[in-house]
């Protein structure tokens, strides 16, 4: 073969490549177009009958009609789409109806795929229409190594009632990154039933118990006052994140014992633990002006703020300090009240947040 | 005896030329092929209502937003009003006034009723002398910064060092962001990765419909110029980078909308003021440094959060961008040789490097040299005439299945585009891209390497007509 040879069977091959292309172009956009409209009466017809039940004109057979007429995952996302729009009771009895129709059943079998977007779909559908006889799979699911997995089941803890599947999540929390701990702490919060005791456990455990922050960051959410004796005692723990967490949880826990620790740790080392200490006492409405002086002078420029910040909170003897501080010797300190002093109402509720 | 060593030069380069555009080309395929997956995964997250209200809760980390401007009187007020309406929980906005010669700093005082400020805030970076902090009363999450004119990387240095929230996003201050872009370029946070730096997907605002500084009917251009380039930003975007997020992330983050972790950015002393083009130059600078740090963080690409730009619709502005991105590229490489070949680096020294390197930098030298040599084999009868119009047309052909690739990836994806005509525009200029338009980039590319040492760093010159126009 000559490489004229070669190449033209190399056009060949890319001209039969670009018509496929430029077909398969066209058949997509055909392809979501007829969808689109084969969709869209169906998608009427659900909310038509939605609201029919809503308003308890008819049973709920006809939203399970309309639904079995979609594509299974369209059918998902309007029931989602439904799940934050109606009471608790209402919708405990549509999930009931809805369990055993067999596209629910096919993606709830979904949970046990090697694709992850079928777990995914799984953990969608029981985050919203789970029963406590889902827990075994929501555990599972628990574990996936997608992360989109993993947030869909925390989500299902509103839903479910599950003591297991609480106590799997609380497991999991440490190990999981900083801003699903968030959520996963958002979601523990909504829970409550039974939740302080379990988190006491956590705090009275172990001290070397990894994640312990996760724990004390939750607890501070969760603002039970059982919990305050048990987050106080962690305040002079070596590991400084676990005393920001400490500063961080006791603003949500007003009271004398909260202020004697927040004093202690408004006077920490690292700046970290002082910046959050005097946040916290700004935020219980503590009458710590002397503290919140002293964090203005700070070598941090986060302390300093929050210092200035406390004191703008603090009344007219705040505002009085504030007002010294902007004529006094230390540079720092005068910039920072001068700051501080400028912002109007909204900026200064925005710095404090 | 000379005409048989010229035969054989002749025939050795062409050889070479086409070894090496194999070599590119099944790169290219290769990415095409990881972009597949990528688009997939990236394309049902985005896709899910749930997730999105998940991503409205206030477990994300906020975000300050820096807006360096630079003469830009006329469109400031209309886009920093459009940044403060973004939907994210909690973000400020850092305008950095790079020391404009029109009246920028007044109309933004008047319209933001600015205040100036104390300069309570510790300077990591050195900048050009700031003349004054400036919050608004209207707006609490406004910062206004002026300062004398020092170029882009100063002025985003600037904003840097008055950044108060842990990642910063740089935008152009004529970039006109989607509502929900921010929420979706946190998604990866969400997902609980650990990130340094995120890209957004950059598309062509030029003849699409704007309303209040949002693009409300995205439209293809009928233009050619400025159509071509609608192709080009989605090959760019959607396959190209999607693919380099499975090859340990790409490159370039791009300037006009990209996200960064602070902390990061100061660690490596910011922008580099004399970069040619600063995201180039930062985002290599940045990744070198989290392989000297061993740290896990990575740098995504992320396709669903949106900006749009208008981009050069006459080619006497098209040259000039392309030249002065080009010298960047020149620039950048040769600043960071030592990461060539580098297994020290991991895949930024074994795989994205020598891509850029040779793939990218000197690509326009190797198709101009192929172009020549086949000219001159055609001349001299060393290559006969239907090879090399058949070579021609199968290296043409190729890079039009590409584009036609990434016309085929937005329509599975994100179809942005839904009127039938502008899909039929995408494929047209898809196919038409390769005669004429690539040649010009080349040549300007080419020029590039003659001008590299001499260039200043300023602002890139940019003449737009404004999206007003365009509703």
């Amino acid at each position: 073969m000559t490489s004229l040879d070669f190449l033209i069977i190399a056009a060949g091959v890319q001209a039969a490549f670009l018509v496929a292309l430029v077909v398969m172009i066209a058949l997509t956009r055909l392809f979501w177009v007829r969808r689109r409209a084969r969709t869209a009466g169906p998608k009427a017809d659900v909310d038509q009958a939605w609201r029919a039940f809503m308003g308890g004109d008819a049973p709920s057979a006809g939203i399970l009609r309309h639904l079995r007429r979609l594509p299974r995952h369209v059918a998902l996302d309007t029931l989602i789409h439904y799940a934050g729009r109606t009471s608790p009771e209402i919708w405990r009895r549509l999930t009931t109806a809805v369990a055993n129709q067999s596209w629910v059943q096919a993606i709830r079998r979904g949970g046990q795929s090697r694709y992850w977007w079928r777990r995914l779909d799984a953990g969608r559908l029981l985050a919203v229409a789970g029963r406590p006889v889902d827990a075994p799979l929501l555990l599972r699911l628990l574990g996936d190594e997608h992360p989109a997995v993993v947030i869909a089941v925390i989500s299902a803890l509103e839903h479910v009632q599950s003591t297991a599947l609480l106590a799997g999540v609380l497991e999991r929390l440490p190990h999981l990154a900083p801003t699903v701990q968030a959520f996963a702490a958002a979601a523990l919060q909504r829970v409550r039933s039974g939740l302080p005791a379990i988190v006491a456990k956590y705090l009275a455990g172990s001290r070397n118990r990894p994640g312990l922050a996760a724990y004390v960051d939750l607890a501070g959410r969760v603002s039970a006052p059982e919990l305050r004796a048990p987050i106080t005692e962690l305040a002079e723990h070596p590991d400084f994140e676990v005393r920001v967490a400490v500063a961080r949880a006791l603003g949500s826990y007003p009271g004398g014992e909260s202020l004697g620790a927040l004093r202690r740790l408004a006077a920490d080392k690292a700046w970290q633990v002082r910046a959050q200490a005097i946040q916290s006492l700004g935020k219980v409405g503590a009458a710590t002006v002397d503290l919140f002086q002293r964090g203005l002078q700070d070598a941090s420029w986060w302390v300093r703020l929050r210092g200035a910040l406390a004191l703008a909170r603090s009344g007219p003897v705040g505002r009085d300090a504030l007002l010294a501080a902007e004529i006094g010797p230390d540079a720092f300190a005068r910039d920072m009240a001068r700051l501080v002093l400028g912002l109007p109402p909204a900026a200064l509720a925005e710095y404090q947040r | 005896m000379i005409r048989a060593a010229g035969e054989q030069f002749t025939l050795w380069s062409a050889w070479a030329v086409l070894i090496y555009f194999v070599l590119l080309n099944s790169f290219y395929a290769m990415l095409l092929i990881y972009s597949i997956p990528e688009i997939w995964e990236q394309t049902r997250l985005a896709e899910d209502d749930d997730f999105a209200r998940l991503m409205r809760s206030d477990v994300l980390p906020p975000v300050a937003i820096l807006v360096p401007a630079h003469n830009e009187r006329v469109s400031i007020v209309a886009s920093v009003t459009a940044l403060l309406g973004l939907q994210y929980r909690t973000y400020e906005v850092v305008v950095v006034n790079d020391g404009s010669q029109d009246d920028t700093m007044d109309v933004l005082g008047e319209a933001f009723e600015l205040y100036e400020v104390p300069p309570a805030m510790s300077i990591v970076i050195k900048t050009a002398r700031v003349r004054g902090y400036y919050r608004s009363r209207r707006y609490a999450q406004l910062l206004v910064i002026d300062k004398d004119n020092g170029g882009k990387a100063d002025a985003l240095n600037a904003g840097l060092n008055a950044a108060r929230w842990p990642y910063v996003i740089a935008v152009d201050a004529d970039t006109l962001i989607e509502r929900d872009a921010l929420l979706r370029m946190m998604r990866p946070f969400m997902l609980g990765s650990r990130v340094a730096a995120a890209g957004g997907t950059v598309r062509v605002a030029n003849e699409c419909t704007v309303e209040n500084n949002r693009v409300t009917e995205p439209r293809v251009p009928r233009h050619f110029l400025t159509g071509v380039q609608v192709v080009e930003y989605l090959r760019a975007f959607l396959f190209g980078r999607l693919g380099w997020n499975r090859l340990g992330g790409s490159l370039i983050i791009s300037g006009a909308f990209g996200m960064f972790s602070r902390r990061h950015l100061l660690e490596i002393k910011g922008y580099q003021t004399r970069s040619v083009v600063e995201d180039l130059d930062l985002v290599i600078r940045l990744r070198r440094h989290l392989r000297q740090q061993k740290s896990p963080d990575y740098m995504p690409f992320i396709p669903d959060p949106v900006a749009w730009t208008e981009v050069p619709a006459t080619t006497k502005i098209l040259r000039r961008q392309r030249e002065r991105w080009h010298k960047g590229l020149i620039a950048s490489m040769w600043q960071h040789r030592d990461l060539l070949f580098n297994p020290r680096y991991g895949r930024l020294g074994v795989v994205a490097m020598p891509f850029f390197f040779f793939g990218e930098m000197l690509a326009p030298a190797v198709e101009v040299f192929g172009y020549v040599i086949t000219a001159v084999g055609v001349g001299l009868g060393f290559v006969e005439w239907p090879f090399a119009q058949l070579f021609f047309v199968v290296a043409w052909g190729y890079g039009m299945m590409l584009s036609l690739w990434a016309v085929a990836l937005e329509e599975i994806s994100f179809r942005r585009y839904g009127r039938v005509r502008d899909l039929v525009r995408l494929v047209g200029w898809a196919a038409l891209e390769n005669f004429g338009y690539r040649q010009w980039t080349v040549l300007w590319r080419l020029r590039a390497f003659w001008t590299v040492f001499r260039s200043r760093h300023t602002w890139g010159e940019m003449v737009r007509k404004g999206f007003a126009t365009q509703s």
